[in-house]
C-alpha cells in the first residue's frame, strides 16, 4: 500500500511526467494555433515524425543538435506550409488532407532513412542533446528534483507555452487568429488578411509539433525510429480539445495524460494484482473519459474545418 | 476544377508508377538453385534484432545454398496477407516464409488458397498441411538470463550494481510468447536466488524506443540494476537507459552488445537466423513437412551471448544449459505457474 502512495505522490512519477508531456504539449499547442484559425489539424502526429527526423538528419551531418533542432523547425514549418498549401488554397477537406499527411511522413521518412542510412528501422545513433542543471533550482530540496535537471528543450516548452499563450490572447496578431477561426467573414469585412492569419497559424503549428519530435529523437534519445511518434499527436489532438484550444489548458491537459502513463507504469512493476492490460488502458480510458466530458462543456472555434472565400 | 482534375491524374499516376514497381520487381526472376520469399513481422528491418536476424538467414542461406530471395517489410498487420497473396501467386517460390507471431491469422487463410505451395511461419503455429510451424521454448532462454542476472546482481564492487536485489524485464506487449520469456527469466533468477525480486511491465508497443526508455527508469527508481528489454524497438529504449543511468541492460533476439558496450551483460539470443536456414534446407532437400517443430537450447536456436558475463557465470549458465538439453529443468511457460 505505501509502495502505491509513493508511487502515485512520487516526485519520480512527476518528474516522468513532465518528459512524457514535453512533446506532446508543444504538438498539442501547435494545434490550438491551427485551430483557433479555423484549421482542424489531424496532421500533428505526421509533423512530429518529421520533426523527429529532421532533428536526427541535422545533428547526424553538421554533429551539432541544437543544428539538428532548428532543422526539426524548418521541416515541421515546411510541413506546416504544405499542409495549408492544401487545405486553404486548394480548399481539401481538413481532416482527408492531416490523414493523408501523416501517411505521407511515415511514408517518407522511412523511405528516406532506408536511402540516408541503409537501413528502414532505425538510425545510426547521433548526438543528441544533453540534460542541464538550472543551477539554483536544482538545490530546493522537491522543486530541485523535480524541475532542476532536464533536457534544455523542457524548459523552451515551458517557456513556449507561456509566450504561446500570450500571444493567442493577449496581443492583437492572436485577436485576429481567434476571430478568424470563429467569424471568418467579421474578420474579413475589418480588412484581416484571413489567408495569411491561417498560413501563420498553421506553419506555427507545424514548427511547434516539429520541435516536439525533435524533443523525441534527440532530447529523450539520440536516434531516429520507424514510426517514433506512436501516436503522441493523436494525444496532443486530443488534449488540444480537452484543453480548450488555449495553450495553457493544453499543457495541463497533456501534464494529466503524461501523469497517468508516468503512472501506469509504475504500477505496473509494483504488481498489485490488477490486470497488466487495465493498468496499461489507464491513459487512454482517462482520455476518452476527460474527451466525452469535455467536449460537452467546450466549444470548439465556430468556423473550423470551413473554407472561406472572399467576397463570395 | 481543372486544378482538381490535375491533380487526380497526377496521383492515379504516381499510385500507378509505385505499383508497378512492385509487380515488377516480383516478376523479374529467372529460374535458379531455389526461390524463396520472405515477409517481416511489422518491425521492420533495422530492429537490430528479430527481423534483422531472419535477414542474416535468407543472407546465409544465399552464400550457402545460392537460393535467391525477394522479401516485403509490411508496416501493418493488415499488409501481411496482401503480400503473401501477391507472393504466392506468383507460383515461382519454393518457399513462403512468414516472421512473426501476428502472420498467422493471414498465412492461415493464404495457405488455404495456395495449397500447392509451401509455407514456413516462424514464432508461432499454423495447422495447415503446407505449413511448417517454427516456435521456441522461449522460456528456456528467459531461464538463463535470468540466472545470468540473478548471479551478477548479487555482486559487489561494480559500479553499475546495486546492493538491492532488484532486476526487471519489460516486454513488448502482454501476449503468451513474451509472458514465456518473462516466466522463464522470474523461474531463472527464482533458482539462483528466491530473494531477488523481479519487476515486470509493458510497453504495449513494438516501435516506441522512448515510452521503453521511461518505463526503464521506473525500474531503476525501483532498485533494478538489471533491465531485460524483450520489447523490439522499444528495447532500444531499455539500452538507452542502461547506458545513461549506467546500470546492465540484456539485449534481446541477436547481440546487441555493440550498442553500449559497457552496459549490455548479455543477450537472450534467438537465432532466428539458423531457424530460418534450417527451413530452407528442410525445403531445398525435399523434406518439407507440414507441421509444428519446437526447438529450444537444445537445437541451438535459443541461448545466450558472452558479452560482459564473468567467468564464473558463464560457467554457471553452461550446466544449466547442459540440464535443460538434458530435460532435467521443468520450467514454467505461464507467469501464473512461477512459484
Amino acid at each position: 500500500m505505501n509502495d502505491i502512495i509513493y508511487v502515485i505522490f512520487g516526485i519520480n512519477t512527476l518528474a516522468a511526467a513532465i518528459r512524457i508531456t514535453t512533446p506532446i504539449a508543444l504538438a498539442a499547442m501547435g494545434g490550438a494555433f491551427s485551430e483557433r484559425s479555423g484549421i482542424i489539424n489531424i496532421g500533428l502526429e505526421g509533423m512530429i515524425l518529421c520533426g523527429a527526423f529532421a532533428a536526427v538528419l541535422g545533428s547526424f551531418y553538421t554533429g551539432s543538435p541544437w543544428l539538428g533542432v532548428f532543422l526539426s523547425l524548418l521541416l515541421g514549418g515546411f510541413i506546416g506550409a504544405l499542409f495549408a498549401c492544401f487545405t486553404i488554397k486548394f480548399k481539401a477537406d481538413h481532416v482527408v488532407t492531416g490523414v493523408g499527411l501523416n501517411i505521407l511522413a511515415l511514408g517518407a521518412t522511412t523511405y528516406l532513412m532506408q536511402v540516408l542510412w541503409g537501413c528502414k528501422g532505425s538510425s545510426p545513433n547521433v548526438k543528441g542533446l544533453s540534460e542541464v542543471s538550472i543551477p539554483i533550482i536544482k538545490d530546493i530540496p522537491v522543486i530541485g528534483k523535480l524541475l532542476g535537471t532536464h533536457s534544455p528543450l523542457v524548459y523552451i516548452m515551458f517557456l513556449l507555452v507561456f509566450a504561446g499563450w500570450l500571444l493567442l490572447f493577449k496581443t492583437p496578431l492572436g485577436l485576429r487568429i481567434r476571430i478568424t477561426g470563429e467569424h471568418p467573414e467579421a474578420a474579413d469585412t475589418l480588412g484581416i488578411n484571413i489567408k495569411g492569419i491561417q498560413y501563420f497559424s498553421v506553419i506555427l503549428s507545424g514548427c511547434l509539433a516539429g520541435l516536439g519530435g525533435a524533443y523525441l529523437s534527440l532530447g529523450q534519445l539520440n536516434w531516429f525510429s520507424m514510426n517514433m511518434s506512436a501516436g503522441r499527436g493523436y494525444m496532443a489532438l486530443a488534449a488540444n480539445i480537452f484543453g480548450h484550444w488555449n495553450p495553457l489548458g493544453c499543457l495541463a491537459a497533456s501534464f494529466l495524460f503524461s501523469y497517468t502513463d508516468a503512472l501506469q507504469m509504475r504500477l505496473q512493476s509494483l504488481n498489485i494484482g490488477i490486470a497488466h492490460e487495465l493498468i496499461q488502458m489507464l491513459p487512454y480510458i482517462l482520455t476518452i473519459i476527460v474527451l466525452a466530458g469535455a467536449v460537452v462543456r467546450s466549444r470548439p472555434p465556430a468556423a473550423l474545418g470551413e473554407h472561406y472565400e472572399t467576397n463570395k | 476544377m481543372k486544378k482538381i482534375r490535375f491533380l487526380t491524374v497526377l496521383i492515379l499516376l504516381l499510385v500507378l508508377v509505385l505499383g508497378a514497381g512492385i509487380t515488377g520487381n516480383v516478376q523479374a526472376k529467372g529460374q535458379v538453385e531455389g526461390q524463396v520469399a520472405i515477409i517481416f513481422a511489422t518491425g521492420g528491418l533495422g530492429d537490430k534484432s528479430f527481423n534483422d536476424s531472419a535477414m542474416r538467414g535468407m543472407q546465409m542461406a544465399k552464400e550457402e545454398y545460392g537460393i535467391e530471395f525477394d522479401y516485403a517489410e509490411p508496416t501493418a498487420i493488415a499488409e501481411y496477407q496482401t503480400y503473401l497473396t501477391q507472393f504466392a501467386n506468383t507460383r515461382q517460390y519454393d518457399l513462403i516464409i512468414s516472421i512473426g507471431f501476428d502472420q498467422a491469422d493471414a498465412l492461415t487463410a493464404t495457405a488455404e488458397r495456395f495449397t500447392d505451395q509451401n509455407f514456413a511461419i516462424v514464432d508461432m503455429v499454423v495447422d495447415k498441411p503446407n505449413v511448417a510451424s517454427f516456435v521456441y521454448k522461449e522460456q528456456e532462454r528467459g531461464f538463463l538470463v535470468g540466472a545470468a542476472s540473478a548471479l551478477v546482481t548479487a555482486k559487489t564492487g561494480d559500479p553499475r550494481v546495486n546492493p538491492d536485489k532488484v532486476i526487471g524485464v519489460i516486454g513488448g506487449m502482454k501476449i503468451p510468447l513474451i509472458d514465456a520469456n518473462i516466466a522463464g527469466f522470474m523461474a531463472g533468477a527464482g533458482y539462483i536466488d528466491p530473494e531477488v525480486k523481479v519487476l515486470h511491465s509493458y510497453v504495449g508497443h513494438w516501435a516506441d524506443p522512448a515510452k521503453g526508455k521511461e518505463l526503464t527508469i521506473s525500474m531503476i527508481e525501483q532498485g533494478a540494476d538489471i533491465v531485460w528489454g524483450a520489447a523490439g524497438r522499444s528495447g532500444l529504449g531499455v539500452i538507452n537507459a542502461a547506458q545513461e543511468k549506467n546500470i546492465y541492460a540484456i539485449g534481446a533476439d541477436s547481440d546487441q552488445g555493440y550498442l553500449a558496450p559497457d552496459n549490455i551483460l548479455t543477450n537472450g539470443m534467438k537465432f532466428v537466423d539458423n531457424t530460418v536456414l534450417l527451413a530452407i534446407d528442410q525445403v531445398l532437400k525435399g523434406k518439407f513437412k507440414g507441421g509444428i517443430n519446437v526447438l529450444g537450447v537444445k537445437e541451438d536456436v535459443l541461448g545466450y551471448s558472452k558479452n560482459l558475463l564473468p567467468v564464473d557465470v558463464i560457467n554457471k549458465l553452461e550446466e544449466i544449459k547442459a540440464k535443460i538439453i538434458k530435460g532435467e529443468l521443468q520450467i514454467p511457460d505461464k507467469i501464473e505457474d512461477v512459484k
